[in-house]
């Protein structure tokens, strides 16, 4: 029960995913709105007084878990613009191709002096070219969109004390709206149509007229079929590699249920082909399969009993049925009866009521030869019961 | 001559009518399975992507023919053929609707399986003929599989054919446009032998849950592993037809077929068999695939009693039942 449950629960999943809207977009046509905390490059922007901010305190090239940092401190000295000493920074560079967008570089600066962009650079053919320097990131401070988040703010919304409540991230707008659709009810009332046989009618007209019709059409067909019947028959026992010799022996029983066919027993043919071809033929298959290397099996060339042994049995088998044949009465008249076949309900009678004791016999026999396989199989692999021997240790 | 000229056209009017339900089966399942996994599907060919199948063709097309050395030569060139072959074959008598039939056969359904069960036969040769062992793996899995599934197909099969006391597949959907749905009524054997052969149909299609002679995850693409071009698009098309088939007949074996309100019925056939297809790649986008021993369990020990069970119930259901309620 748990596998049904978990298959139903499964398909319902899917089910409700595909009348969802997608999670992705067709990229040129639709263009996602990018989060509110995205970001990609750097930028160094100045202080409130219109100075560069940075004071080269190091603390964010020591944070830098990519060790991507580079920062060369100035002298110290009078700042231009409120006559106060500060420090200054000569040199910055970020090597942006192992950055990790971590952004603690940015969180760690008191300073506010260095915070993340939103555009990022244009595409590069030289990984040397995603090395920003000083100049590039003073420029990007004016350029380009800061993102969300610089030091001070950063540092403070994570200070134990003030939690506050935090922005909910903006989530991204679905770009595609799907509208559910509902599957159209059915009603169950139904127009009773007129049964139609005149399409069967005519095929079965057709099909008798082709069954006692010209008969040298109907002989042509017969001698094609019977004579691919035989030469593959042939070609199984010609055939070196087994493999081929079974699928010629298909061809074989696929054209005697052609035969079956042409003489109006097209149940007997249609289960020719079911069990024979669809059966047995697999089955031998299967049996190559697991016993055997792939290779096929040549036959052994220097024995010379067996040919004839087997010859003389064939030839036995064919005596026996062709005095069956020559004897069985009534065969002259067999287009007559070809005209008429058997009805399913006369087959099944005369299998389950005339011939029943046959047909057990015939059941008994499978089911003695289904029991005798399995034990012969099982009698190979040591089941739990059987000690194990000193050998096998 | 007239009834095989009928048969005729109506089977080149079903090839290609089933060849570009085909094209348009790719495209929506390419669509579809892309919804279920929260995708958009092909969108650049064509408006909605609709063009894609075709683009996909064109591109299989334009492939080198490659015949691996030492493969058996006849056998790989026949497999791919013989595959179609069987897969149209069996559309031979499908009932579209009252008159649409071209070959209303006596023993259609014995017909429908025979062919179906030829279906394994190519794929083994594939297999066999590829002179790759992960083809003849696949191969063999194929083998292994046709004897697990072919029972339960055939059980579930004989319910409607014992329910409605006829073997011509037109003659199943007549008695049930004349009386019920043989999925509605009687529930009991019908809707689980619908589901028996839903399961046998998918296993004979080698569709995911059961595609393990394909098994992509393990044998490189299973039998079809050294096809390339034409030759593969041969054996894409006929799985694909092969599945549309299977599901052509599920909707005229247990709902009904042609039958149904205010439309012709080749209306609600078309609409009957694609809804099943749907399922079909439904089922395929959601589950995994059962391992070659687990698939053998589950035909083995649950659906061959359990298509007994049915069979012995419905043989009770025609004997016993009051005659109003059939
Ligand atoms: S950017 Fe900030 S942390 Fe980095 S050196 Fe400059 S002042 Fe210090
Ligand atoms: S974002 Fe992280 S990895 Fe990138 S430079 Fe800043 S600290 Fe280094």
């Amino acid at each position: 029960m748990g596998h049904i449950n978990d298959t139903l629960r499964a398909l319902w999943t899917t089910l409700r995913t595909a009348f969802r809207p997608t999670s992705t977009v067709q990229f040129p046509a639709v263009v996602r709105p990018r989060g509110e905390r995205y970001r990609v490059s750097f930028a160094l922007p100045d202080d409130e007084n219109g100075e560069m901010a940075c004071i080269g305190c190091l603390t964010c090239e020591r944070i830098c878990p990519s060790q991507v940092i580079k920062v060369k401190p100035g002298v110290k000295r009078e700042s231009p613009v409120t006559g106060k000493k500060r420090a200054y920074t000569d040199d910055f560079v970020i090597d942006l191709s192992a950055c990790i967008q971590c952004e603690l570089c940015v969180q760690v600066c008191n300073n506010d002096a260095i915070v993340m962009v939103r555009e990022a650079e244009q595409p590069m053919f030289e990984r040397e070219d995603l090395v920003l320097g000083f100049a590039r990131l003073r420029k990007n401070a004016t350029d380009r969109t800061r993102s969300w988040g610089h030091g001070t703010m950063l540092q403070e919304s994570q200070e134990p004390a003030k939690v506050e409540k935090k922005a909910p991230a903006v989530k991204a707008a679905p770009a595609v709206a799907a509208e559910p659709r509902q599957p159209a009810p059915r009603s169950p009332s139904r127009a009773a149509e007129p049964p139609e046989d005149g399409a069967r009618a005519r095929a079965r007209e057709g099909a008798r007229a082709r069954r006692g019709g010209t008969d040298v059409s109907a002989t042509l067909a017969f001698g094609v079929v019977a004579a691919c019947a035989l030469l593959s028959a042939v070609f199984v026992v010609r055939a070196v590699d087994l493999i081929r010799a079974v699928l010629w022996l298909g061809i074989t029983l696929i054209a005697t249920a052609a035969l079956y066919a042409m003489l109006g027993a097209s149940f007997l043919a249609g289960v020719q082909l079911l069990l024979y071809v669809g059966g047995v033929m697999t089955l031998m298959v299967f049996g190559v399969m697991i016993t055997r290397r792939h290779e096929g099996i040549a036959p052994t060339a220097t024995d010379t009993v067996r040919p004839v042994r087997g010859a003389v049995v064939a030839a036995s088998l064919f005596g026996l049925v062709a005095a069956a044949i020559v004897n069985t009465d009534g065969l002259d008249d067999a287009p007559a009866r070809a005209l008429a076949p058997l009805t399913l309900a006369d087959l099944g009678r005369s299998i389950l009521v005339e011939h029943v004791l046959a047909f057990e016999a015939l059941s008994l026999l499978l089911l003695a030869a289904i029991i005798g396989a399995v034990v012969i199989a099982r009698r190979r692999d040591p089941g739990p019961l059987d000690e194990p021997t000193e050998a096998s240790r | 001559m007239s009834a095989l000229g009928h048969g005729a056209l109506y089977g080149a009017v079903l090839i290609a009518v089933m060849l570009s339900t085909v094209a348009v089966g790719i495209w929506f399942e390419r669509k579809f399975a892309g919804r279920m996994q929260s995708r958009l599907g092909p969108t650049i060919v064509g408006p909605m992507g609709l063009l894609q199948p075709l683009a996909d063709v064109v591109k299989l097309l334009q492939k080198e023919d490659i015949i691996p050395a030492g493969a058996d030569r006849a056998l790989f060139n026949l497999a791919p053929v013989l595959a179609t072959i069987f897969s149209l074959g069996v559309a031979a008598v499908l009932p579209l609707s009252p008159h649409m039939i071209a070959a209303d056969l006596d023993i259609g359904v014995v017909y429908m399986l025979a062919v179906g069960g030829l279906m394994v036969v190519p794929t083994f040769m594939a297999g066999w003929a590829s002179n790759n062992k992960f083809a003849l793996l696949g191969g063999m899995r194929a083998v292994a599989q046709s004897i697990s599934y072919g029972v339960p197909l055939v059980l579930a099969v004989l319910v409607p054919v014992i329910l409605s006391g006829s073997l011509s597949l037109a003659g199943i959907v007549r008695w049930q446009s004349e009386h019920h749905w043989f999925a509605l009524w009687p529930v009991i054997p019908g809707l689980p032998a619908f589901a028996l052969y839903f399961m046998a149909m998918l296993a004979e299609a080698n569709r995911i849950p059961f595609d393990i002679p394909e098994a992509e995850s393990e044998l490189v693409a299973g039998v079809t592993t050294e096809y390339t071009g034409a030759k593969f698009t041969l054996f894409y098309l006929a799985e694909y037809v092969h599945t549309l088939v299977g599901s052509a007949i599920g909707a005229a074996l247990f709902f009904g077929g042609w039958d149904g309100p205010f439309a012709p019925g080749l209306h609600w056939m078309v609409a009957k068999t694609l809804a099943l297809f749907v399922v079909v790649y439904w089922v395929r986008w959601t589950l995994l695939r059962l391992r070659s021993d687990q698939l053998m369990e589950l035909c083995w020990k649950w659906l061959t009693p359990i298509g007994v069970a049915l069979v012995l119930i419905a043989a009770a259901w025609v004997q016993f039942a009051p005659q109003g309620a059939l």
